[in-house]
């Protein structure tokens, strides 16, 4: 497996990512991130700003798949996470919060970017698309 | 009493030719999700679409069993306006045709012409796209607007 260390470009907030999650009655839903936040080694973080569909998922189904892209390669990469926790206040929460302000202001969506929560997620597994798949 | 509002109308016929970003969502039998890009679409009517992956989206291509939800969302990526469809999968493991190799080929070249824009170089912008492709057809039932805002997740037509 990858170690998350070797994708970092892909969490920089360059290119959004996708996230992936699934009802407990078996229906998909995506959603765009503007940015991941890496944490350490197993863990990454994504902003709740808007994910009404994604929250309710995850309640019922912690499993997730996030698709991000190298921004400077265009490599593709998929992980495998299970939901640990969410934080709504702290550190971390404000970290993120000041992230997506810069974020909002570079793309002309200032007040549209509010942040609800920080979801932390374990990631399990990483693997980059293959190559083939990419052309 | 008015017809109802088809999930695929004139304009988002458009809409998916443009410059897009799209991607396909499913689930296995246990509700791991998984979702990998899509490398062309086209509408079939007013609420089909004939969509394109890559032969190596294994996981995806295991999840689209005949009857599997589906989710489908697609995105300009010079006004990140997104698109989301859901419904199930009606159609899989159809040879591709000669006119799949060319909605690739349109599609490729829409993104790649907008790439550059957002700061993407357009010499690697095949990296993102496979050179070959095996089709799915998904019958959609529900249309949101996924564009980032406040009315993300806002659903716009139900099927009947």
């Amino acid at each position: 497996m990858l170690a998350l260390s070797e994708i970092s470009r892909c969490f920089e907030g360059e290119i959004p990512s996708l996230l992936v999650t699934c009802s407990a009655a078996g229906e998909p839903n995506l959603a765009h991130l503007s940015r991941v936040f890496l944490m350490d080694d197993g863990h990454v973080a994504t902003s709740n700003q808007f994910f009404t569909k994604t929250v309710a998922n995850l309640v019922a189904n912690p499993s997730a798949v996030l698709m991000c892209v190298d921004p400077l390669t265009l490599i593709s990469y998929k992980l495998l996470l299970c939901l640990d926790h969410s934080e709504d206040g702290g550190a971390l929460f404000e970290k993120v919060r000041r992230s997506i302000e810069v974020i909002a202001s570079l793309t002309g969506m200032t007040n549209v970017f509010a942040l609800r929560s920080v979801d932390v997620f374990r990631v399990l597994h990483v693997e980059a698309v293959p190559v083939a798949e990419q052309g | 009493m008015a017809a109802a509002s088809p999930l695929i109308d004139d304009e988002l016929r458009r809409f998916i030719h443009g410059p897009v970003s799209a991607f396909l969502g499913t689930a296995d039998s246990l509700q791991v999700p998984d979702c990998t890009r899509i490398a062309g679409l086209a509408a079939i009517g007013g609420s089909r679409f004939r969509i394109l992956i890559a032969p190596q989206a294994r996981t995806a291509l295991a999840n689209a069993v005949l009857g599997a939800r589906a989710a489908i969302v697609v995105t300009d990526i010079t006004t990140y306006r997104s698109m989301q469809w859901k419904g199930r999968v009606v159609a899989a493991g159809e040879e591709r045709t000669p006119g799949d190799l060319a909605l690739l080929h349109g599609h490729v070249e829409a993104f790649r012409a907008s790439s550059e824009e957002m700061g993407m170089r357009p010499s690697l912008v095949p990296h993102l796209f496979p050179v070959e492709v095996v089709p799915l057809t998904i019958e959609v039932d529900a249309l949101y607007d996924q564009t980032p805002g406040p009315g993300a997740g806002r659903r716009l037509v139900a099927g009947a």
